[in-house]
């Protein structure tokens, strides 16, 4: 009984010891803010497919980029130079990143539960929040005649969970009580870990608690044979 | 009455007594932090997702305010959003028209107070009106609970899956967290049933068969779509009748009673959309909406559609913010991998139930389980069915299958359990927290905080 009791606990202090490691250590890729998750480039109103577009990191070390890249000739292997340059004029490329790519992982046929994106990932460029970048698909002399679209664009960022939860409790609307809302908002980050580990404890507990019961299965006091009004 | 006979066994007297009683006290430990939690998680929520930003959110927040401000229902077309409305209109189907006012008016009238009783700007107002479906979603977890319990009350593992799976499941979370009519038809579907499930042991007395009328009349005039719940009342109430080989104009007396008195208290809002929109639910009028109508589909090609059912388990799962903000397709797959092997459990479970049959062995499953567990796979097509419906009208989405949450979650951890041994199935409660949780989560760190904040104001909003 006793050993039930120190295990439920110990994994529940373990679990929200799990989740606060999970809020603050945890290096993780964030996608950066956009409509949909991406930033669209193809304009399907004017038919018009293109090579480029812009993305707008929210977060610093903005280091991944998935590409919605299509491709048609079935036979052709894809050399693909890929430039990441500050959205500024005569701004140099930042990032430039080559591979070569068989049509098949840039077919303009997407399965229905694939992912359509080709990720591709860059020393990570540090100061990049807030900062918009133009990104360009340019395709090696052996593809002169083959055409390639890129439709939209993800970005992402290695970062420290605490950062983004950081930037939850800094941005979140306040008004005039902001100092108050910043420390509820603490309040109830605390609450949620507590309440977790709580809940993990209680489960756990229960469950121990089940494990020896005589049916686990799904019969209890309901019987087979029945008039309906059981 | 056949509704009012009762059986005087042991057995029929330890279900409805004692053991309930002491399953709730020892339930009780976990449901609490489990309740617990889920406030906190919605009050977080509340203050993350940015203000306007949920599905319909601006329409019924301005629906509440127009009810409020004494300025009656109004007709679809009339009714122009206010001025302060324009910073969110990417978030309004059909600006500057206010296209929620089609809908009947239950659940904003029930906000109306609150609303008066708000301090503030229409932001603040926004954020007090929110905690509102925090609350009606705690409420639908405790049902679940209870429908958990009533259905398979020996089974820790399913008294408890189930009111986790509702808690944490992302997109219900989130529905929780809006301002937005589902929730209270979430609510009133999943008293509804529970109610018709645990009168259907002690049955269906001309009082209970009002109570379940003037439910269906609730959710009726929360949103027509309500109606979808009809058929599984019916259904409920003839099986009893069948069961307990009542009189032909009992039956039709009993679904009058309820299905009929629901309809009957409704009535009165089918007319004024009949006479408003030509039509007792005004989808006509919906579909004549570009915004909307041209994203109608045919059922077959939907039903055969790829596309569209990954559109809908996306917005089943997560896509918070008017669709705006989607997991990547990798934590979908995840999800959909686990929720698989839910799947080929129900399959497995069916598969052992036809050998138990043809083998003359015991079923796993009591007559009234069957009954309960029948009606909760038709009340989740009905559901299923509902999304199909309103996508031949205007675009759909998969929160029309919401008010089924708690079915869509029976379903689930039963498919779940069939895949472990008997003795280690209890643990499956804790697996399911832990899972759900991990997804949660992932949601809100990798997608969800960083789509609203992010360094520079670069949110959405702000650009």
């Amino acid at each position: 009984m006793r050993r039930r009791r120190v295990l439920s606990l110990g994994l529940g202090v373990f679990g929200a010891a799990l989740l606060v490691a999970a809020g603050t250590l945890w290096r993780i890729e964030v996608r950066h803010s956009a409509p949909f998750g991406f930033s669209k480039t193809i304009d399907f109103a004017r038919l018009i497919a293109v090579r480029g577009g812009y993305v707008s990191p929210n977060y610093n070390n903005f280091d991944r980029l998935d590409l919605d890249l299509r491709a048609y000739a079935p036979e052709a292997v894809y050399d693909l130079t890929i430039h990441i340059r500050p959205a500024v004029p005569g701004a140099a490329d930042i990032r430039t990143l080559r591979f070569s790519l068989p049509y098949a992982r840039i077919s303009h046929q997407k399965s229905t539960f694939g992912d359509p994106f080709l990720t591709v990932r860059f020393p990570a460029i540090a100061d990049s929040a807030g900062r918009t970048y133009y990104v360009w698909v340019e395709p090696g002399i052996r593809n002169r005649d083959q055409v390639v679209a890129l439709w939209s664009i993800k970005s992402y960022s290695h970062v420290r969970a605490w950062s983004v939860v950081a930037a939850f409790v800094d941005e979140a609307p306040k008004g005039r009580m902001g100092g108050a809302v910043r420390v509820a908002l603490f309040l109830l980050l605390g609450a949620l870990v507590i309440s977790s580990g709580w809940c993990l404890s209680r489960l756990v507990a229960a469950s121990m608690s089940a494990y020896g019961e005589p049916d686990q299965g799904m019969m209890w006091w309901h019987r087979h044979d029945t008039d309906g009004i059981q | 009455m056949w509704g009012t006979r009762r059986t005087g066994t042991s057995a029929e007297a330890v279900s409805v007594g004692r053991p309930d009683d002491a399953l709730s006290v020892a339930d009780r430990n976990w449901l609490a932090p489990l309740l617990v939690l889920f406030v906190v998680k919605g009050i977080l929520l509340v203050a993350l997702v940015g203000p306007f930003t949920g599905h319909d959110e601006v329409d019924h927040f301005y629906y509440v305010a127009r009810l409020a401000h004494g300025d009656g229902l109004g007709v679809v077309g009339d009714v122009s959003l206010p001025e302060k409305a324009t910073p969110y209109q990417m978030y309004v189907a059909d600006f500057p028209n206010n296209a929620e006012v089609i809908q009947p008016p239950l659940y904003h009238l029930l906000l109306v107070p609150l609303y008066w009783l708000a301090p503030g700007s229409d932001e603040f107002k926004l954020y007090v009106l929110r905690t509102v479906s925090i609350a009606v979603g705690a409420v639908v977890v405790w049902l679940a609970y209870l429908t958990a319990r009533l259905v398979l009350p020996g089974a820790f593992w399913v008294r408890a899956g189930v009111p986790i799976c509702v808690a944490l499941q992302p997109q219900f979370a989130f529905e929780a967290a809006i301002v937005n009519h589902d929730i209270l038809v979430i609510a009133l579907a999943t008293l509804l049933v529970y109610l018709l499930l645990l009168w259907y042991r002690g049955g269906y007395t001309p009082r209970r068969l009002t109570w379940l009328g003037v439910i269906s009349g609730a959710g009726l005039w929360t949103k027509a779509s309500f109606g979808l719940l009809l058929p599984v009342v019916a259904v409920a109430i003839a099986l009893a009748w069948w069961e307990r080989r009542g009189r032909r104009g009992e039956l039709v007396g009993s679904v009058m009673r309820s299905c009929g008195v629901a309809l009957l208290i409704a009535m009165p809002w089918f007319l004024r959309s009949l006479w408003h929109y030509g039509d007792p639910t005004g989808a006509r009028r919906l579909h004549e909406i570009p915004e909307y109508g041209d994203q109608a589909s045919s059922f077959g090609a939907m039903l055969f559609s790829g596309v569209f059912w990954r559109g809908r388990l996306e917005d089943l799962w997560g896509n918070y913010g008017w669709r705006l903000v989607p997991f990547d397709p990798e934590v979908y797959n995840g999800v959909y991998v686990v929720w698989a092997i839910a799947g080929l459990g129900l399959l497995l479970l069916a598969a052992r139930e036809v050998g138990a049959k043809v083998g003359g062995r015991p079923s796993a499953l009591s007559r009234f389980q069957w009954t309960a567990v029948g009606l909760m796979s038709l009340w989740a097509c009905l559901m299923v069915a509902g999304v199909l419906y309103v996508g031949t009208i205007q675009f759909t989405q998969s929160r029309f299958a919401f008010p089924g949450m708690v079915a869509f979650a029976v379903l689930s951890v039963l498919g779940f359990g069939q895949w472990l041994p008997r003795p280690v199935r209890p643990a499956l409660a804790p697996t399911l927290f832990v899972l759900l949780m991990a997804l949660n989560v992932v949601a809100a760190i990798r997608f969800l905080i960083p789509y609203y904040y992010g360094l520079s104001g670069a949110t959405v909003l702000t650009r």
